[in-house]
């Protein structure tokens, strides 16, 4: 659990939003639901977020707003994979993924002409580990299985992606969000990745190249 | 599916569903449908169980009906008691009756005209509450909120001129209310917070948080413990 809450009142006193935004934001689910954290205090029960994600989260949909409705946000902004189905030259020139990292997920799961949204956000984690330099190719090829294996167990909620390393082994584990978990001594947490937080990030890039 | 090619549901008298994908749904008597519903129209009057979430451009329940679940629709109109387990959502919900949800609510317009009770947040654009029978929220919160009393019809007149301390006397109950504009009358709740607030009669509040202005009416059944300007 985050230390850094900020309440509701300075909240809206410090990003100048009202009551009904707030109200309002939340019943299309632009803002998630686990971050109302409800506390006892001395006036009674009183709502905290998470300070820095509802900053941020705030901040962006402010900017958005001006150019999208409220529902297309929420489409965007919401951890649930949305509808759109994408060519896969297209997805290598709008520059979502590599032509190296198109060659491996070919390897391992095959190449489908139409890319759904679910093998997009695979090609696309895949693509940003091996570019990060965090990860093998050896290693994205045992990620992209673990995805395609279990991330429907996991769609629609917030998960993270991990990949740990000891003695020159590496795994790749995939948890459900906000778990606590601790490693041996010998072993190192090369990477970790927020599926939700990518998926934003995806739906965003795709919006803004014109798919979906 | 293809909306043409979903077929009605009608039951008349004593019958049985498991669910499913329809066009339009009509109970008249008890029906049960044991399982996730789908539909364009679902249109109860008598009784109704459903085992399961619905999912109902427009609903309408006019008798008694249960759904063990999540009800989700644009337009949902209650005129009998209904009860939720789960959340309730659409775009523009009519109470007309006694309204039980247990997890949150949320529309763009609430209007109710009659009881409720809902475990969770009450979250709507516009919140119009005529307070006809015990209404209780844990929160509210919303644009713009209205409660008004609606006053002793009929019945409970005659009732209450029998006994004493009838008819109860019926109030919205929240332990916080937040939204932009607020009026409230007969409303007890432990903070009521806003851009603008206005208290009306028969309200106990203990802690009052205004951005902009605040009024209170002149009346001498209102209590309010702490008032603060933010």
């Amino acid at each position: 659990m985050e230390n850094d809450l900020i309440s509701k009142k300075d909240l809206l006193e410090e990003t100048g939003i009202s009551y009904g935004q707030l109200y309002r934001w939340k019943r299309k689910s632009l803002i998630p639901e686990e971050w109302f954290i409800r506390k006892s205090t001395f006036t009674g029960q009183e709502t905290f977020f998470p300070r820095d994600k509802i900053l941020a989260r705030i901040e962006k949909i402010k900017n958005l707003k001006e150019d999208a409705s409220l529902d297309e946000l929420s489409d965007i902004l919401s951890p649930a994979p949305s509808g759109v189905e994408v060519e896969k030259n297209k997805l290598v020139q709008e520059k979502i993924v590599s032509e190296v990292t198109m060659d491996l997920f070919a390897q391992v799961l095959g190449i489908p002409e139409v890319f759904d949204f679910r093998q997009t956000l695979y090609a696309y984690i895949l693509d940003k580990l091996l570019a990060s330099g965090e990860i093998s190719t050896d290693e994205g090829k045992v990620l992209l299985k673990t995805l395609d294996e279990h991330y429907s167990e996991f769609a629609g909620k917030s998960s993270e992606i991990l990949f740990a390393r000891k003695l020159g082994v590496s795994f790749c584990l995939l948890v459900s969000g906000s778990t606590q978990f601790s490693f041996d001594v010998g072993t190192k947490l090369v990477s970790r990745v927020n599926i939700s937080s990518i998926i934003e990030e995806l739906k965003t890039k795709l919006s803004n190249g014109g798919i979906g | 599916m293809d909306r043409k090619s979903r077929s009605d549901l009608r039951i008349n008298g004593i019958g049985s569903s498991a669910g499913g994908h329809f066009h339009s749904v009509q109970i008249n008597g008890k029906g049960d449908i044991n399982g996730d519903l789908e539909c364009t129209d679902l249109e109860i009057n008598g009784l109704g169980f459903v085992r399961g979430n619905v999912k109902s451009n427009r609903t309408r329940i006019s008798g008694k009906s249960t759904i063990a679940g999540n009800l989700a629709g644009k337009e949902v109109i209650i005129d009998g008691m209904s009860e939720i387990t789960g959340g309730l959502s659409g775009d523009n919900i009519e109470n007309r009756g006694m309204l039980k949800v247990s997890k949150d609510c949320g529309s763009e317009k609430f209007t109710s005209h009659g009881g409720f009770t809902i475990g969770g947040l009450l979250n709507a654009g516009s919140i119009e509450i005529n307070i006809y029978g015990p209404c209780k929220a844990k929160e509210v919160g919303g644009e713009k909120i209205q409660v008004r009393d609606g006053g002793t019809f009929g019945i409970g007149k005659f009732i209450g001129s029998l006994f004493q301390g009838w008819p109860l006397k019926t109030t919205l109950t929240a332990d916080t209310i937040e939204g932009d504009d607020i009026y409230l009358e007969c409303t007890t709740a432990k903070i009521v917070r806003g851009g603008n607030v206005k208290i009306g009669k028969g309200c106990q509040i203990d802690l009052v948080e205004y951005k902009n202005t605040f009024q209170k009416d002149g009346f001498s059944d209102i209590r309010i413990n702490e008032t603060r300007k933010l």
